[in-house]
């Protein structure tokens, strides 16, 4: 079985439980002896967790940032130098990449990260029928919508929605103890907007400030007047009073456990906001998703120097995008969680091909998005864009927009593909965003198992039956055995020689009482392990 | 029904306070009083009285006058100083960078806002600093966003379509949207199409690629091509021959156009003297290109002409006006009974606001009970709102210390992401356009826990007051009648404070569990007679100050408070 496990086939149930397992794990590990589970059921168990907690961090540069002068087309340098005489980048201070591309001068760091295959680029992504008005686009990217349909929700909004479809109801609770999805910002956007035209997360500036002004908040009253609207304003507002006080010790306990071990640079406010996501990520927020943002890239005028084209105020801009991203991924290097976190920016869209006369360019349509991560697919996805032929001076698309959140959901958050046309509306064709699975249960060390692959338990939590399917590259004997959380034997659910090729057998976990449970499956000297959750 | 039918129903406390809350930022009890014994028709009328033109800021360090008096441009004689002599300190100092001056006019408008008799002018001044955006921090130059917001502010209740002309040709403005930098050959479209979509005509639903219903990229186009030539007196393009102005000879090439705009210049060279073709959307309108300043003037006035003519041009303004008064909740029924009619009289009484407001505020809907509390009040509402409701801090304020104590409320405006003249983007603030959410948007987990903050620090001992609170809460409720009444004094304060009344219940737990402190209603007349008795007795004083402070902070804290 090729697809690998957490990119394919999960169902929402089951990301759920991969959420349950990380927030169970503490009990696990909790003074209870650990010693019974041998090393790799507790080497996969960490990597239960890790894999629970995938983190998206969503980088938006607000004003349309200019596509062309950030990934500088090598490939036709000439036409690109024509279009652009008076802002075009000269082709040798571009950062090569590859006999195609090169990165704007100032994006040393992200350069560096391209080196070690931490820095992925999506050329040419846009939608049908752009809309250049900064607003309208900001919303379509925001909502996923088609660019003739007003969408009021977002499509993480929506895609978190599904996952946990009772919030704010209910919330926080064990499997979910934190904001579901963090704004570093005074405002939540429509991006985090959920079914309900709730916000699926919550704004944040400064978790010690926080922190101070909401303690001491009372919540007090409980009943509404008669009038709709009224009413309405009034449990509006109680909603946000809650969620502050519920959310301020977590988020202070999270940023108070880990401090920053890279120094990030100052007067850059992409920074300033990075800085806190990597220590709420650090100090072990279940967080799913933080949104940052960066403005100014409207650069209708001044956007280089008249003199120097590689600086002025989109160099600046530029600079700090690469220095704060850059920082951000050493410090998450540093602090252990890389392997949690993808970032991945978007613009609500490029600029025209050609330059005005004021050292601008005007709104355009496609752009590239960038993905940084220890796990984002390395590389360019896409063609160096076509110059020539241009309607408008508006770039072709060559990618939808949505093609890349349906991969991001799909390779990154594990979500069905069911799901995900649920949250975009339609199926779109996936691009490879995410690097295969390394860190995933199946491809452990002793797991990389050439031998089998074992598949998600499902339903998961399971209330009373359950499938665990698997599937054997090579025919063997097989044992599958099933551990409490105290690492105690409590079933044999396989032990026989089998053929090779998929299997899969139902588990009764009506006699089992609530709590986490590890499926071991062995075949010779190779193991692999599954968290299975009974929850009633 | 919605009707703007005048209204005739009770006119109370209630009633005078919704109204003050909505065409100002709210009263104090004497204010609110007034009003009740006034009349809803007299108070309107006072409302709309002009304010007389305040005279400029001055230089907060040396009390130097640094705004050109009006029709004169930035000279060395009149205000500048020599920015090559540093022996100079006087007049604009581009030195210090516009941020210094820019800080100076928020302060100054923090003030008047919150201190001006009760009118509507400088809320609609708000209004329209958000309607015809601009951010300061953007323009760079003091005097170009102090004198657009003059220009605002004595043109409130003004005729629009002359605004959006003045607006287009603003120095500010200008720079901000690029359009000094818009010329022949090369068009910079951003003024151009921000003019269309968010100044006037507004943009409709998208219905084929380009065309957004109420007109067209190709508009867009055209319309930048038209305003090709025109530039700011600015430092931006002191290269440019034949018109524009260096501060550093300060010698002005061409006298100004316009006297009352005196900062604006036009550079016939670089006009598109082009025709330009408008799309079916303005029913193929041609504007024929012209090759002087006057035939450029005349190809603003056909193009605005051109959008001025449109149907949705009027409903878009009465939309942007009824979502900042009223609500954002906008059905087909207010469209059709309350937003189309306001709209035909804009265009009747040739774009005058100030008629179709009074309509609006005596109207019937405006008062119609299912609509109080339909609006969260936002930072101005609620910083300036508190301000102008509790004005026992007023004698407080020495003129020394009035710089730090009003940058204070502007910072406070700030944070609470409502800094004056710094929208988040030329399509303003989002509570005022970013559907579904509208005015829930200045409401979340960070801003809310700055309100409470703001609320709190009202009792606390302020450094500008020669350490007394700002809201002196026994002060205040020795202005009502009845004080000694708990129930009725909580009710008294609901009136004043809040869009929608306590319910019995509510008011009972405000007495007895906050108030009173877990005490019964009825012992607060015994506090308060103790106190009557002997005023400067401070352990009387005590006895009701800590219970007043903790049911201030906590209606101040209640989620009902943040209704507008």
């Amino acid at each position: 079985m090729k697809t690998p496990t957490l990119t394919k086939g999960l169902s929402r149930r089951s990301f759920i439980a991969r959420a349950t397992g990380a927030v169970t794990l503490p009990m696990i590990l909790n003074g209870l002896p650990l010693q019974a589970f041998d090393g790799p059921v507790l080497h996969d168990l960490y990597n239960v967790e890790a894999e629970t907690d995938r983190v998206l961090v969503l980088v938006q540069l607000n004003g349309g940032n200019d596509g062309l002068n950030t990934v500088l087309p090598l490939k036709d340098y000439s036409t690109y130098q024509k279009l652009r005489t008076n802002i075009a980048i000269p082709e040798r201070s571009g950062l090569k990449l590859t006999d195609e591309a090169a990165l704007h001068p100032s994006m040393t760091g992200l350069q560096e990260l391209w080196n070690e295959q931490k820095l992925g680029i999506i050329q040419g992504v846009s939608y049908p029928n752009p809309n250049l008005s900064h607003f309208r686009s900001t919303d379509i990217w925001m909502s996923a919508s088609a660019s003739n349909v007003n969408e009021t929700t977002g499509w993480l909004g929506r895609y978190l929605n599904l996952e946990y479809p009772d919030y704010p109801a209910g919330f926080p609770n064990a499997t979910m103890p934190d904001p579901i999805a963090i704004q570093m910002a005074a405002v939540v956007g429509l991006t985090l907007t959920g079914l309900e035209h709730q916000s699926m997360g919550i704004a944040l500036q400064d978790p010690e400030t926080f922190y101070r002004l909401v303690s001491g908040t009372d919540a007090p009253g409980s009943d509404l007047p008669s009038t709709k609207l009224a009413a309405s304003n009034i449990t509006y507002v109680r909603e946000v009073q809650s969620k502050s006080m519920q959310f301020s010790a977590v988020i202070k306990a999270a940023a108070d456990k880990a401090k920053n071990i890279e120094t990030y640079p100052t007067g850059n406010r992409l920074a300033d906001q990075l800085k806190i996501v990597a220590r709420l990520i650090a100090g072990g927020l279940k967080t799913r998703v933080y949104v940052v943002q960066l403005g100014g890239f409207d650069t209708h005028a001044g956007q280089t120097d008249a003199t120097e084209p590689t600086m002025g105020t989109h160099a600046n801009l530029l600079q700090q995008v690469s220095a704060a991203m850059t920082t951000f991924q050493r410090d998450i290097e540093k602090l252990g969680v890389a392997e949690r976190v993808i970032a991945m920016t978007f613009s609500e869209f490029g600029r025209r091909s050609f330059a005005n006369e004021s050292y601008g360019t005007d709104h355009g349509t496609s752009a590239p998005m960038f993905f940084l991560g220890n796990l984002a697919q390395d590389g360019i996805t896409g063609t160096s864009p076509k110059l020539t032929g241009l309607k408008d001076g508006n770039l072709e698309t060559q990618y939808d927009f949505r093609q890349i959140y349906a991969s991001i959901l799909e390779q990154w958050f594990g979500a069905k593909k069911s799901v995900v046309k649920q949250v975009l509306f339609d199926s779109f064709d996936t691009v490879k965003v995410i690097k295969g699975q390394t860190t995933s249960v199946d491809e452990t060390p002793s797991a990389s198992t050439q031998a089998f692959t074992l598949a998600a338990v499902a339903p998961n939590p399971v209330r009373s039956d359950a499938t665990i399917s698997y599937d054997l590259h090579t025919e063997g004997l097989v044992h599958m055995n099933l551990f409490d959380n105290l690492g105690l034997h409590v079933a044999t659910l396989v032990s026989e020689y089998q053929s090779s090729g998929p299997h899969s057998i139902p588990v009764s976990a009506s006699p089992l009482p609530s709590g986490s449970y590890v499926i071991e499956l062995r075949m010779g000297n190779e193991r692999a392990h599954k968290v299975m959750v009974v929850a009633r | 029904m919605a009707s703007l039918v005048p209204y005739t129903g009770p006119w109370t406390r209630r009633e005078a306070a919704h109204l003050l809350r909505r065409a100002s930022f709210g009263g104090s009890v004497a204010e609110v009083d007034a009003a009740v014994a006034a009349g809803l028709s007299s108070t309107i009328t006072s409302l709309f009285t002009p304010l007389p033109t305040p005279a400029p800021p001055s230089n907060v360090e040396d009390g130097s006058k640094w705004v050109p008096d009006s029709g004169k441009v930035w000279t060395t004689t009149a205000v500048l100083a020599d920015p090559n002599d540093s022996s100079t300190s006087t007049a604009y100092d581009i030195r210090k960078g516009s941020g210094f001056y820019n800080g100076i006019t928020k302060t100054w408008w923090t003030k008047r806002m919150a201190t001006v008799p009760a009118s509507i002018q400088e809320k609609l001044t708000l209004f329209w600093s958000n309607h015809f955006a601009t951010e300061m921090s953007v323009v760079q130059n003091g005097i170009f966003s102090f004198e657009l917001l003059a220009y605002l502010r004595a043109n409130a209740f003004g005729n629009v379509k002359s605004m959006a002309r003045r607006v287009t040709l603003d120095a500010a403005m200008l720079r901000y949207l690029n359009g000094n930098v818009n010329t022949k050959g090369s068009p910079n479209e951003n003024y151009a199409r921000e003019l269309q979509e968010l100044f006037t005509i507004g943009k409709g639903p998208e219905v084929s690629q380009g065309d957004y219903t109420t007109y067209t990229e190709q508009d867009v186009r055209a319309a930048a091509r038209v305003l090709t030539g025109w530039r700011d007196f600015g430092v931006r393009d002191i290269t440019i021959t034949g018109g524009d102005r260096d501060y550093r000879d300060n010698q002005p090439k061409n006298p100004p156009i316009f006297p009352d705009n005196p900062n604006v210049v036009f550079i016939t060279s670089q006009h598109d003297t082009g025709d330009k073709q408008f799309s079916p959307r303005y029913g193929n309108r041609v504007i024929k290109g012209r090759n002087t300043l006057q035939g450029a003037i005349a190809e603003l006035d056909e193009l605005l002409d051109m959008i001025f003519e449109q149907d949705a041009t009027a409903e878009y303004i009465v939309l942007r006006l009824y979502r900042w008064f009223v609500c954002s909740d906008i059905n087909d029924e207010i469209r059709r009974d309350i937003i189309k009619p306001l709209a035909a009289q804009l265009r009747s009484n040739n774009y005058a606001v100030g008629p179709v407001l009074k309509t609006l505020f005596s109207s019937q809907h405006f008062f119609d009970e299912a609509l109080r509390g339909g609006q969260l009040r936002s930072p101005a509402d609620m910083v300036i709102g508190l301000m102008r409701a509790v004005p026992t801090w007023k004698p407080l304020l020495t003129a020394s210390l009035e710089v730090r104590f009003y940058s204070a409320l502007a910072t406070s405006l700030a944070g609470q992401q409502m800094d004056l003249n710094e929208p988040s983007s030329v399509a303003g603030w989002e509570a005022y356009y970013q559907s579904p959410d509208f005015d829930r948007m200045w409401l979340t987990t960070a801003t809310l826990p700055l309100r409470n903050g703001f609320t709190d620090a009202l009792l606390v001992n302020n450094n500008s007051l020669g350490r007394k609170p700002i809201l002196d809460t026994v002060a205040f409720v020795r202005d009502l009648s009845d004080a000694n009444d708990s129930l009725r004094l909580i009710e008294q304060l609901n009136e004043i404070f809040f869009a929608v009344p306590f319910t019995e219940q509510t008011t009972m737990m405000l007495a007895e569990e906050v108030l009173m402190n877990g005490g019964r209603y009825y012992e607060w007349a015994t506090l308060w007679n103790a106190y009557l008795a002997a005023p400067s007795n401070s352990s009387a004083f005590n006895a009701v100050r800590t219970p007043l402070d903790r049911l201030f902070k906590y209606l101040f804290r209640l989620a009902e408070f943040q209704l507008g």
